[in-house]
């Protein structure tokens, strides 16, 4: 087979076999829409997740509210624990899905193919930058005061014991080390979970940063 | 604006069916693909300026939206592998006409979808100056990666599979 049969092969594929498979949608109609039906599907779905999410988070904060401020309960390190994890979980659930809402709602199709590639990727890479740092100074800033207020004996926090009844020093300390690995996970989840995204960017740009 | 817009669409279409075969090759939601192209192509229209061919405007933002929508489907994990049987391409010399097409789409659709941009474009007979200003590369890369590209088809369809 020669490298101009396959010109003649597309060209005679085309001009024997006439498509009609689109002919049905009405290109009028379509216009005034904002995005085809699966496309709606998929954002309709995430936004759904993004409403659900924030609702348990906002019940979560008022419970909390509620059971601290309000009632002055006062939670022994053994509750809190459970549901500061508990309350991290859904703000990252939640915030997950706005990001990726972010992803799916935003493109640059006039540009070159090269610089919408461009474009898309540096839009992943900054939405994950932003989602590291801001859980990296939200959380650091957290083992910070609880280290200050160990430091300062606040509720006697350094006398803690089994014997006590509450959760003893080294689980205190294991809950630090995951407040401070917490940053690092979600930066690995967010590859994972864009793993194949980014491997056709990766072939993409190979491609066209290719030498010639 | 409006009609202006859907008479040039009329007059193209036949572009943008043939883009949405090839990226959306056996996807069931491919008819809902071309809707999405078209709302794209009206969403961008006041964009476009009359310095370049409106086939050719309309090719990098179609092209771009198929790409797009292909990575949107990566993301929500969406996106459709064929089985093995189902990229098995049956030999050329036992194919009647009217399975020519059938042949070359089977073999386009195992390009990368940048690939499938340049040979797409190379096969519209589109000359190296206008391919590098909707891919975004040099017009002397061009012509290398369509010489790659060309030879990897021409061994997709001689070997029947990748």
């Amino acid at each position: 087979m020669d490298k101009n049969d396959l010109k003649s092969m597309w060209h005679d594929a085309h001009i024997e076999n006439q498509d009609d498979t689109f002919d049905k949608v009405d290109i009028e109609k379509s216009i005034t829409m904002s995005h085809c039906k699966a496309i709606s599907k998929i954002l309709s779905d995430v936004k759904l997740k993004i409403l659900g999410y924030t609702i348990i988070l906002i019940i979560y904060i008022c419970l909390m509210l509620y059971a601290l401020v309000y009632s002055g309960i006062n939670l022994s390190i053994a509750s809190l624990v459970p549901l500061t994890l508990a309350g991290l979980f859904i703000l990252i659930e939640t915030t997950s899905e706005i990001v990726r809402f972010l992803i799916l709602v935003k493109s640059a199709d006039s540009l070159s193919v090269k610089e919408s590639s461009l474009y898309f990727r540096r839009k992943l890479d900054r939405i994950n930058t932003i989602d590291f740092f801001s859980y990296l100074v939200f959380l650091y800033m957290f083992v910070i005061l609880i280290v200050s207020g160990y430091l300062k004996d606040i509720g006697g926090i350094k006398n803690l014991s089994w014997s006590n009844g509450i959760l003893p020093l080294p689980l205190l300390g294991v809950f630090i080390l995951l407040l401070l690995i917490i940053p690092w996970f979600l930066k690995y989840q967010h590859n994972q979970r864009y793993k194949n995204t980014y491997l056709s960017l990766n072939r993409s740009a190979y491609i066209l940063n290719g030498d010639a | 604006m409006e009609k202006e817009f859907i008479e040039l669409i009329k007059k193209h279409q036949g572009i943008l069916y043939k883009i949405c075969n090839i990226y959306f090759y056996r996807d069931p939601d491919k008819e809902d693909y071309y809707q999405e192209i078209l709302i794209r192509l009206w969403k961008s229209y006041p964009g476009f300026k009359n310095q370049s061919e409106f086939s050719t405007w309309l090719y990098r933002v179609a092209l771009n939206t198929a790409i797009d929508i292909i990575r949107k489907q990566t993301i929500q994990q969406k996106h459709i592998e064929l089985s093995e049987a189902e990229y098995n391409i049956p030999d050329r010399d036992n194919n009647t006409e009217s399975d020519k097409k059938e042949v070359l789409y089977q073999a386009i659709d195992h390009l990368s979808d940048v690939e499938k941009a340049i040979i797409i474009l190379y096969l519209e007979d589109y000359n190296y100056k206008e391919i590098a200003e909707i891919i975004g590369i040099s017009e002397s890369n061009t012509g290398v990666k369509i010489n790659r590209i060309k030879n990897q088809l021409i061994k997709i369809l001689k070997n029947g599979q990748k």
